[in-house]
């Protein structure tokens, strides 16, 4: 996702252009569905949440700076809507058991070991490389952390889906 | 699973998640910044925010000024800065500086060259030595070296090979002798009772310049290539990379030797054990029956030692049978690698002295290119160094020598990537080996290392 191409988007969303909107969820949609399913843990969750995101970028789009980091722009939406579901589940926590007792074969084997091996920091730094394409020392700048922390958590979090996956071919 | 592998993985699985724009989102109409509709409670305009703070500041401003004017008439003079807090340097190789307060308690540290940045690469265990005392953060650190590797766990002082750790504190007066020798204490029982033999030295300096010094350092960066910038920095990653690189090839090289050795003493053991009608038994074939001839039981005894020198100072464990060891080491030495112990040594050479052509020739005037790194890195390959370790080699060394023609913070950045990744390989080669139990080295042999070091 490139960083300049998704400002441009963002900026024609912000004079109304639907068509923009379109290719910017299009270009988004799979970035924030990995961030989403990593927190929620089951994929309709997650879907509810690319859709929420996005109906709140349409609706706060005034209140994106140009020529800033779109990406950082739309995560921070993104996080702070599973921040949000995260806390009303504590409510509904009947509810949720009931969604995971007509849960299927999972379909997304490798986001399910993501969410259930990895610390949420561990989830961000994987999901924020590996799928929203940031760099390293990108990423250390966001969170505030050295570039040699981002890189070792990064590393770690690779180690300990390898071995989750050793084991469960075991 | 490789990290390129992973990232295949995890996007083809988010390409086949079919998303959809809802209706809803497809019917929600865009609140484009001309509309103004949704500009929430918190989001003046910027001019009309400008007026009111241009009007708030230079009401503050009047308001500042007098109460200065007030505050110096009748305010009396400032008491003198209290000189506070210590620094405590640490030297191991690798080499930290711990700032402390004036209670003696860690305020920060810092590291004082690339083999301390492999230390502080974990931001947990560098907070969680904020508020310890001097000694047990000394010890920490200590610790954490040990399980890096950077401690002979077999040196107990023969042939005059012993670790040391050099313990420095500075402050604006002497230290208070307590902290000190509570440092130089706790250092020195904790190896003990690891069962690794460690001389600690210390020092004290009091420095006249010791506030501006201690400024200094708590403006400075965590790592130590943070805070190096320019000219220097080239130099000193050059220096750093190929440190590493001369590091790497010494230590694979003492491993080739080691080999060497295991291999050679099994063949002794086979040959001692084998009579006219039947093959020798190896040293992980022996049996008690082998063992009752007294130079057997000799051979096996010596063999027990070059393994633990394998496992403590490799990592690699050939202990116990791990199904078949011998195939694991043959393999290494006999096979298409190095045919003699002759021909490995001139790789070695050819190797070391491109090393040292490099070390003198100024890089940026004639470029460093990948294929002289080749032969060392190939050779480290080959010896199998360490799994993590040897990958951020062979990722990052060749790619060390491109760096340097690039501009001074493209350096430091992928330097850090690389330290990282050091840093982790050596926890994974050697941290399970230095937290093995030994046995607790008493009172009087740890007398007897000091009396061989000379340092009692």
């Amino acid at each position: 996702m490139e960083k300049e191409l998704l400002d441009k988007w963002l900026t024609q969303v912000a004079a109304g252009n639907d068509a923009a909107f379109e290719r910017l969820y299009e270009s988004m949609k799979r970035g924030v569905f990995a961030f989403a399913y990593a927190y929620l843990g089951n994929r309709a969750d997650a879907e509810d949440a690319v859709q929420d995101t996005f109906l709140q970028v349409k609706r706060k789009i005034a209140l994106y700076k140009r020529g800033t980091d779109a990406r950082a722009w739309i995560f921070q939406i993104a996080k702070n809507l599973a921040l949000d579901e995260l806390r009303k589940r504590k409510t509904r926590q009947k509810a949720q058991t009931e969604k995971t007792e007509i849960a299927v074969e999972p379909a997304f084997p490798l986001l399910d070991e993501i969410t259930a091996a990895l610390s949420n920091e561990e989830k961000e730094i994987v999901i924020l490389h590996a799928v929203w394409g940031y760099k390293h020392r990108e990423i250390a700048q966001m969170k505030g952390l050295p570039l040699g922390t981002v890189t070792w958590k990064y590393n770690a979090a690779i180690e300990k889906l390898r071995k989750q996956r050793k084991e469960d071919d075991e | 699973m490789k990290n390129d592998e992973f990232l295949s993985a995890l996007n083809a699985e988010l390409n086949s998640a079919d998303l959809p724009m809802s209706e809803k989102l497809k019917a929600e109409p865009i609140l484009a910044a001309e509309n103004g509709k949704n500009e929430g409670a918190g989001s003046r305009s910027p001019r009309k925010n400008r007026r009111l703070w241009l009007s708030v500041a230079a009401c503050s401003a009047a308001a500042c000024v007098a109460a200065i004017c007030i505050a110096s008439a009748l305010a009396p003079a400032a008491p003198p800065v209290e000189a506070l807090g210590a620094c405590m340097s640490l030297s191991i190789n690798p080499a930290v500086s711990v700032l402390l307060d004036s209670e003696n308690k860690v305020k920060k540290v810092l590291s004082d060259n690339s083999d301390g940045d492999t230390l502080l690469q974990d931001s947990e265990f560098v907070a969680s030595l904020t508020g310890l005392s001097a000694a047990e953060a000394a010890k920490k650190l200590a610790e954490r070296a040990g399980q890096s590797g950077y401690f002979d766990l077999l040196a107990d002082g023969t042939d005059g090979k012993y670790n040391q750790i050099e313990v420095g504190f500075e402050g604006a007066e002497l230290p208070d002798g307590s902290v000190v020798s509570a440092v130089k204490n706790t250092l020195t029982q904790y190896f003990k009772e690891k069962g690794v033999f460690v001389y600690v030295e210390t020092s004290q300096t009091a420095r006249e310049d010791f506030q501006e010094y201690l400024a200094s350092l708590e403006k400075r960066a965590t790592e130590w290539l943070d805070h190096s910038a320019g000219e220097e920095t080239k130099t000193a990653l050059k220096d750093s990379a190929y440190g590493f690189a001369a590091d790497a090839l010494k230590h694979s090289f003492a491993k080739y030797d080691l080999y060497q050795a295991i291999y050679a003493k099994n063949a002794e053991i086979v040959a001692q054990t084998g009579g006219i009608f039947a093959e020798g038994s190896s040293y992980w074939e022996l049996t008690d029956d082998d063992l009752l001839d007294e130079t057997v039981s000799a051979l096996e005894a010596e063999m027990d030692l070059l393994l633990d020198q394998m496992y403590y100072g490799f990592g690699e464990d050939y202990r116990v049978d791990r199904g078949d060891p011998l195939f694991s080491l043959t393999g290494w030495i006999l096979g298409e690698k190095f045919g003699t112990m002759y021909e490995g040594s001139m790789k070695v050479e050819a190797a070391a002295e491109a090393l040292a052509i490099y070390r003198e020739t100024d890089i940026s005037q004639t470029g460093v290119r990948t294929e002289h790194l080749g032969a060392f890195v190939a050779f480290t390959t080959m010896h199998g160094y360490g799994g993590g370790v040897i990958n951020a080699l062979q990722s990052a060394l060749g790619a060390v020598a491109d760096w340097v023609q690039e501009q001074a913070g493209a350096y430091i950045e992928r330097m850090q990537g690389f330290i990282a990744d050091w840093s982790q390989g050596l926890y994974e080669t050697y941290a399970e080996a230095f937290n093995e139990g030994r046995e607790e080295i008493s009172d009087e042999r740890y007398e007897e290392f000091l009396e061989k070091i000379q340092k009692n």
